[in-house]
């Protein structure tokens, strides 16, 4: 297995190990998912950056050219094909989103601020007010779309690889 | 259109090449090993650009290293007139 195959696996195992727990907690606790989502971030970070040393340190090639090896024209057209499916997939989620958000938070909106206010007089749609914990959800509902995407980059381009590995 | 398959020999002038590895050939044309398992396999045609350099480690023409398949044409459906 070569230093981007074993790369992207390792990218795409450490955002489910990472990204699972934290939407989980997220879409439970969205106001208190703050600090968790720094903590997801930072912890991310760290996994990649000591993969790599341990993975320079382990791969004989690396130490003896010194550096990790450069992406070849395969690499690099594998690279573009994940990318365009990841691609693909952010644009689709995002539109789906946009979609869904513009429908039922005006909604959503409304009959929250009807809730706040029940004696007032029939509400303007341009009142309507979102509490926190609705566009935290929102939010992270986004971030999820990238998420995915990266999830679809990595699995398209390990996908790849082992479609030339065992031919 | 027809798809052409590209037949090389990389795999054969390796070997006649003092059985050199896949990774030193790699190096010395500046791909990963990967790359080159998939070229002998014909998973993957190199540009033009990979084809020279390979076609110049081994100090032969390019024609010697790859070649064109023979293709069965595709059967191209008659339809008849009608007068």
């Amino acid at each position: 297995m070569g230093f981007r195959e074993k790369n992207a696996w390792f990218c795409g195992v450490c955002i489910l190990l990472i990204f699972i727990p934290y939407f989980y907690f997220s879409f439970q606790y969205p106001v208190e998912h703050v600090s968790v989502f720094l903590i997801a971030v930072v912890g991310l970070v760290v996994l990649l950056a000591g993969f790599h040393a341990i993975n320079s340190i382990a791969s004989k090639s690396i130490r003896e050219a010194g550096d990790v090896p450069q992406a070849d024209e395969l690499d690099k057209l594998l690279e573009l094909r994940a990318s365009k499916w990841a691609g693909i997939v952010l644009a689709v989620l995002v539109l789906v989103w946009s979609m869904v958000a513009m429908l039922s938070v005006p909604i959503e909106g409304v009959s929250h601020a009807t809730l706040q206010q029940p004696g007032a007089a029939a509400l303007n749609e341009l009142d309507f007010t979102i509490s926190g914990t609705q566009a935290l959800f929102w939010i992270n509902l986004m971030f999820a779309g990238f998420v995915i995407s990266n999830l679809v980059y990595y699995g398209r381009l390990i996908a790849s690889y082992r479609g030339f590995a065992n031919g | 259109m027809d798809k052409i398959i590209i037949h090389n020999r990389i795999r054969e002038l390796r070997f006649k090449a003092g059985e050199m590895t896949q990774q030193a050939l790699a190096e010395r044309v500046g791909i990963t090993r990967q790359t080159v398992i998939a070229l002998e396999k014909g998973k993957y045609y190199p540009s033009l650009e990979l084809a020279f350099r390979i076609a110049r480690t081994f100090a032969i023409p390019l024609g010697e290293i790859f070649e064109v398949a023979d293709t069965a044409p595709k059967k191209i459906k008659s339809k008849k007139r009608t007068q």
